[in-house]
């Protein structure tokens, strides 16, 4: 079930898979010089005496692995481990060649096989011919012992018969050799004495009795074997011979060793001085056994084949290859995740975050987590995110996706192809596509997961793209009710990592089913049950705590250090000292560059290389990359593949760094000039093995040349950025789209203009859609500048008109005007062919939202106007909402309510109409439906408009809309909630550009503050704030802070400085109120001017834009200025208005507040 | 292996990023810096059975041109499997790093692994430290060369020099 998971600690594949015996059998021959018979019987050419005793070492250990480092410090101790790391794999390389001759490169090797932490030869026991004789050896002892000699003796022939001399007699001399040589020895002389006992009790005692006195003669102190040649002689007669060899067994005995024989001698003495015809039988068990078989050749680090031959030759134990293997300390984090996987049999799933810093053992829990999720019956999916930008969008939902059956694969595809809709280029809706397909995803997995409970698992989601995380989280709102858990392994950074990223996080925090879980490191006591669990049970408190201090306790740390000191001291124990003297400085990359260093140089070029492609590693592109061929890469590679840096990815031949962190240290290793050249070689590769079919390797190729792109790959790294954005855009991976449209604007650098202005304009467009709404101007007004010298209109009108898309707000900043854009459009339409009456309609309504903040208001209102005419005569609904909304933006003004309220309504009538597009012209039309106090059709869009929010997800309407939701909590006067909401849409507005974040903040802090009766602690901050002349709306709120403050001084300096300027734009209405409230306590602004202004509105509800902040009706100030002017009696009647419409609606505080004026107006004389 | 050991001094900055790699031995093929001593050993030698190895720098623009180079003539299975190093260069900008000996080291590997049991060469007087870089490696002078060359009174006189692989 797991989809490209890590293979390194699954098990090599089923034995099942291959048929019967590999090949036609081997023949390992070890009894005399050392032979290998080919399939037809023929001894093959072993080469140079050092490949004979490397192969003799595998030989000895068959089926376990021997250990590199001891295959190095038994046959090159005196040489650098980097270039005797080179000889040995030259010989395994060239070994495998004659043991497997037909082999083609690119299978596996199955007879010399790598495995961490070395190799091992893959071969059944009866393939060696040692094997084959000690046991025969011993059944024919047990055939003896069961009273069968005949049966012993035929068994004890054939196997005799393999002895064609000394043990390894080519090799006797190598030290590794010696024991084995004295062991064989030994069984060898057992099993002649054994076929010895076995004549002797067929009655051929003379035969034995010869037998025995040969064996003597080699090794005269076996006392079994004197017993022998005694009864033999006496079986055949010679029982003065038998004496007189006990007589020189016995002076033997004496002379050489000081001692008298055994008792059983001495008994068998007297039973042949008596004639005794019980003479003892064959002795128990032979001859004594020479000794105990010495342990197989190396004590540490042995790992078993894995498939042949455990169990039959031993197993082997953890050492310093399989340390990092262990799971310590975890017990508490495995609980969890169960429970979290018994949740799901309740239907309740969730998203589980692994956090921890680099190293600390979250891929372990993972892998954990996926193995009891299994043996529950849970399908499990594996996914990866991959470090920088080579991967494409959604790269981490492809993979789990394809692994899971049924609907999820087909929506893979969907993924991956991306749809048919040219989105993000501004025709067709970007935002349903995307919120349909993020749908379709979540329906799949949930109807999946319904059938059968699932896992996905996804490593390293601090790499996900943006696309990817919106997809989570997304997902993450409903999987509480869904038997699906989403494990994701999330590296802590102390940044905290990119944007989408935090924001992901932040986001899924919120959601019901989402569960943090810290992984920390290791204390010492639990490194000493690590090192116990390794094996290494003689390690004392001391080393742990020593370990320790220099790992941090990090685990990964902690098994490459140990890697590294076994190898540095193969077969010692590693002592606290040896970690103490250790000349490293502390950082897990050094260890990793030191076991690096210590493989061959052509090695450690191939891994530096192998780096610049990523943690997973193409052979082919790295064949190419190059220029080596396959056969050459795979034994450069093979060493590394042994000590553990690599691993070899099941089903394939390609390769993955065992960890990120190995990839990081020797990507850290490389300077930028070589990074550089490295990334361009790797982006030609991957260039030419995709033989044209660019489109799934765009992001692989962006990435790639994007960072070459100073080596002299510009050109290539300029194309490929600009095809992956389009490519992100056309996915709806936006925030992609961006990041490849800044790559490529990177690239080109100081390029020519031609390039360059294209490239500005598509990342404009992008910034736009993602929210970024003063990035995309700085943008397109250097697209405007570029365009414009170069003369090239099309682009001037393309850039500037991106300015004038649908938009709930105005792009500018409060109260300013671009001139020269201003003059740019004019000039264009100045220009501008007669029959181009589209273009015409886009320009005009883009010049009336760009002169809205200036003298020339009205002139830009008609120009809109004028645009909405000529977009109804073409009968293009698209371009007719587009200028409805540059209307709606350019007429922003207190007495165009209606017709604003109704060019709103008209867009919602218009056929195909893009999410977006809808829910703009919605929000257009809510202010209008609240000042006229119609609360219930409010309501009913405010909740609309905060569903459609969800699905389109941009952090622009997610501001807008949360900040008229705010706004309406504040006239409910729920004041917590308004706290909650304001605080919520402030933070999706930092994270678009528009103007005022930090000035509607304090307004509605204000305000929310006012409406609870306190005295706002916000009054300096409102007062610095509107220090600044773009805050301007913001001084009227810092005045009546003031003034309500009872610091009427202030108010006073503050209007003096300021003035109390009322501009007719969107701010109006609400400026007008406030200094309405201001004027009834201090008399200034002028009361009678201003109730003017407010008696013909007094009807109407107060709100500020959007809606961030909406109070009560307007009658209440108009009582207010009433009474202060002196009309007690057109105040009450206000007052009383107020009250009644108030109660009507059901705002509780707002109707106190206007009965108390009420009472307050009776009562109080008129100033 | 000394108990601490050092790291490697050319780590930082720029990890080494040399590559041995064969390249086709015909003469339109060899690298144009080494034409000197390699390309004049491949004119003499019977191309078929030559290999051109070069060291190569692969995080160097694909058109520079390598470090280092050598010509080997390869004899067949039959003939005992011995090979014959013709040639053996390094760029002169490139000397004293060190790169005869990684080429040699990486040269005997790869022929060791391709079941070459010993590699022959003749060192001439004019070759520079070739001999003394064989010797450092492990060659051994077998016998002098012919006797033309063999003059009392001159120091250096050509070589043949072998290594078992």
């Amino acid at each position: 079930m797991r989809a490209s998971a890590d293979e390194t600690r699954v098990p090599a594949p089923d034995p099942g898979g291959r048929a019967g015996p590999t090949a036609p059998l081997l023949d390992f021959r070890i009894l005399g010089t050392l032979e290998v018979l080919g399939p037809g019987g023929a001894a093959l050419d072993l080469g140079s005496r050092k490949q004979r005793a490397v192969l003799a070492l595998l030989v000895l250990n068959a089926p376990h692995v021997v250990p590199l480092d001891q295959l190095i410090d038994r046959l090159w101790a005196d040489e650098p481990p980097s270039s005797a790391t080179g000889t040995l794999q030259a010989y395994i390389s060239h070994l495998r060649k004659t043991l497997e001759p037909h082999r083609s490169p690119r299978t596996p090797a199955r007879v010399l096989r790598t495995r961490e932490p070395g190799y091992l030869l893959d071969v059944e026991p009866g393939q060696v011919d040692a094997h084959r004789f000690e046991r025969a050896a011993e059944a024919a002892q047990a055939a003896l012992a069961a009273g069968d000699p005949a049966g012993a003796e035929r068994l004890l022939a054939p196997a005799l018969a393999e002895w064609r001399g000394e043990p390894l007699a080519d090799l006797s001399d190598e030290p590794f050799a010696k024991s084995t040589i004295a062991r064989l020895g030994g069984v060898r002389v057992s099993a002649l004495t054994a076929r010895a006992e076995a004549w002797l009790a067929l009655g051929r005692a003379a035969e034995a009795a010869a037998e025995a006195e040969q064996l003597l003669a080699r090794d005269p102190y076996r006392e079994g074997l004197w017993g022998l040649l005694m009864r033999a002689l006496y079986r055949d007669g010679r029982q003065a011979e038998a004496l007189t060899a006990y007589q020189r067994c016995r002076a033997l005995l004496a002379d050489e060793l000081g001692l008298a024989p055994g008792p059983e001698l001495r008994r068998l003495e007297q039973a042949v001085l008596h004639q005794d015809e019980s003479l003892p039988g064959p002795w128990p068990a032979g001859v004594p056994r020479p000794e105990e078989p010495p342990a197989r050749q190396p004590a540490a680090g042995q790992t078993t084949a894995g498939q042949t031959g455990a169990g039959q030759m031993g197993t082997g134990q953890a050492g310093a290859g399989q340390v990092g293997r262990v799971l310590v300390g975890r017990e508490p984090h495995l609980r969890r995740i169960g429970e979290r996987l018994d949740d799901l049999g309740r239907g309740a799933g969730g998203v589980f975050l692994v956090c921890g810093e680099s190293g600390v053992g979250k891929t372990r829990l993972a892998e954990a987590a996926a193995e009891t999720a299994a043996e529950r019956g849970v399908d499990v999916a594996w996914s990866r995110c991959v470090d920088g930008n080579g991967a494409p969008a959604f790269w981490p939902w492809i993979q789990a996706l394809r692994a899971l059956p049924g609907e999820p694969q087909r929506l893979a595809h969907r993924l991956s192809e991306g749809s048919d809709a040219p989105a993000a280029e501004g025709s067709a809706d970007p935002d349903t596509a995307r919120f349909l397909l993020y749908d379709a995803v979540a329906r799949a997995l949930a109807g999946q997961a319904a059938a059968a409970p699932a896992l996905i698992v996804m490593e390293d989601l601090h790499w996900a793209d943006a696309a990817s995380l919106k997809l989570l989280t997304h997902l993450g709102a409903d999987l509480h009710r869904v038997p699906l858990l989403v494990l994701a392994t999330v590296r802590q950074e102390p940044g905290g990592g990119r944007q989408p990223f935090v924001e992901a996080l932040g986001e899924l925090a919120r959601q019901s089913g989402t569960e943090r879980m810290n992984v920390a490191p290791l204390t010492p006591e639990q490194i000493a049950d690590y090192l116990r669990a390794a094996g290494r049970s003689a390690a004392g408190p001391e080393l742990a705590r020593a370990l320790h201090d220099r790992t941090g306790g990090n685990p990964f740390f902690l098994g490459e250090l140990l890697r590294l000191l076994t190898s540095a001291h193969p077969g010692d124990r590693v002592e606290v000292a040896d970690v103490a003297g250790l000349a490293v400085p502390d950082g897990v990359r050094d260890v990793i560059g030191q076991r690096v260093s210590r493989l061959p140089e052509d090695t450690q070029t191939l891994l530096r290389a192998a780096a610049v492609i990523g943690r997973d590693v193409d052979a082919d592109v790295l064949e190419t990359a190059t220029g080596i061929g396959g056969t050459r890469l795979m034994m450069l590679l093979e060493p590394a593949v042994a000590t553990g840096l690599l691993v070899e990815v099941e089903g394939g031949w390609d390769y993955r760094f065992s960890h990120a962190l190995v990839q990081e240290a020797l990507y850290s290793g490389l300077s930028r000039r070589q990074r550089a050249q490295l990334h361009g070689r790797v982006g030609e590769a991957v260039e030419t093995l995709c033989h044209g079919e660019v489109a799934a390797r765009l992001p692989a190729l962006a990435h790639h040349f994007g960072l070459a792109a100073r080596a002299g790959y510009a050109d290539r790294a300029v194309r490929y950025a600009v095809e992956a954005a389009r490519q992100a855009g056309a996915r709806l991976a936006y925030d992609e789209a961006v990041m490849y449209w800044e790559q490529a604007l990177d690239a080109c650098a100081a390029g020519p203009a031609d390039t360059r202005c294209p490239i500005l304009i598509g990342l404009g467009r992008a910034m736009r859609v993602t929210g970024d709404v003063v990035g995309a101007r700085i943008v397109l007004d250097e697209a405007v500048t570029l365009a414009t010298a170069l003369g090239d209109d099309a682009a001037v009108i393309e850039a500037a008109s991106v300015f004038g898309g649908i938009t709930l707000w105005n792009w500018r900043s409060y109260g300013v005007v671009d001139q020269r854009m201003v003059s740019v459009l004019e000039d264009q339409l100045a220009r501008l062919d007669p029959v181009a009456v589209a273009t015409r309609a886009e320009l005009l309504g883009t010049l009336g939202v760009e002169l809205y903040y200036g003298e020339r208001r009205e002139e830009g209102r008609r120009h809109a106007l004028r645009a909405v005419e000529l977009a109804r005569g073409l009968g293009d609904p698209r371009l007719l909402a587009r200028t409805l909304n540059n209307f709606l933006i350019a007429s922003q003004m207190p007495e165009r309510d209606e017709e604003r309220h109704r060019a709103a309504e008209e867009i919602l009538t218009l056929p195909g109409l893009p999410r977006a597009t809808e829910l703009i012209a919605r929000m257009h039309r809510m202010p209008g439906l609240l000042k006229w106090g119609r609360l219930a059709e409010y309501d009913a869009e405010l909740a609309r408009c905060l569903r459609m929010t969800a699905e389109v997800r941009m952090p622009e309407f997610e501001t807008q809309v949360g900040f008229a939701a705010t706004g309406r909590a504040v006239l409910a006067g729920d004041w917590a909630e308004a706290e909650r909401l304001a605080a919520r849409a402030a933070g999706s507005y930092s994270r678009t550009s528009l103007w005022g974040a930090d000035a509607l903040k304090l307004i509605g802090g204000f305000f929310i503050d006012r409406g609870r009766g306190l005295r706002s602690p916000l009054l300096p901050e409102l007062v610095e704030c509107g220090a600044d002349e773009s805050n301007l709306p913001l001084r009227p709120t810092a005045v009546l802070a003031a003034a309500e403050s009872g610091d009427h001084a202030l108010a006073h300096r503050l209007m003096d400085r300021w003035g109390v300027a009322m501009p007719r734009d969107w701010t109006w209405q609400f400026v007008a109120w406030q200094w309405g409230l201001v004027s009834a306590m201090l008399g200034r602004p002028d009361p009678e001017d201003l109730l003017a202004d407010l008696l013909p509105i007094a009807h109407e509800f107060v709100t500020m834009g959007t809606g961030c902040v909406s109070w009560g009706t307007l009658h209440d100030v108009v009582a207010m200025l009433l009474h202060r002017t002196g009309d007690v009696e057109g105040a009450r009647a206000h007052a009383r208005s107020a009250r009644d419409v108030h109660r009507a609606l059901g705002l509780r505080h707002l109707e106190r507040a206007s009965a108390s004026l009420l009472r307050r107006l009776g009562a109080a004389p008129a100033p | 292996m000394p108990r601490s050991s050092d790291p490697d001094p050319r780590r930082e900055p720029g990890s080494s990023t040399l590559l041995l790699r064969e390249v086709p031995a015909h003469l339109g093929a060899a690298p144009a810096l080494l034409r000197s001593p390699l390309l004049v050993a491949l004119r003499e030698a019977p191309a078929a059975r030559c290999r051109l190895y070069v060291l190569a720098d692969v995080a160097a623009p694909a058109a520079a041109p390598p470090v280092a180079g050598a010509l080997v003539e390869v004899g067949e299975p039959a003939s005992g499997r011995s090979a014959l190093l013709r040639a053996l260069a390094v760029e002169p900008g490139h000397r004293r790093r060190g790169l005869g000996r990684r080429l040699l080291a990486d040269l005997l590997t790869e022929l060791r692994a391709d079941g070459v049991r010993a590699l022959r060469c003749r060192a001439d007087p004019g070759d520079g430290g070739l001999a003394g870089l064989l010797e450092r490696a492990g060659f051994t002078v077998t016998s002098h060369a012919a006797s033309e060359y063999d003059v009392p009174n001159i120091r250096h006189r050509a070589v043949w020099l072998v290594r078992e692989l």
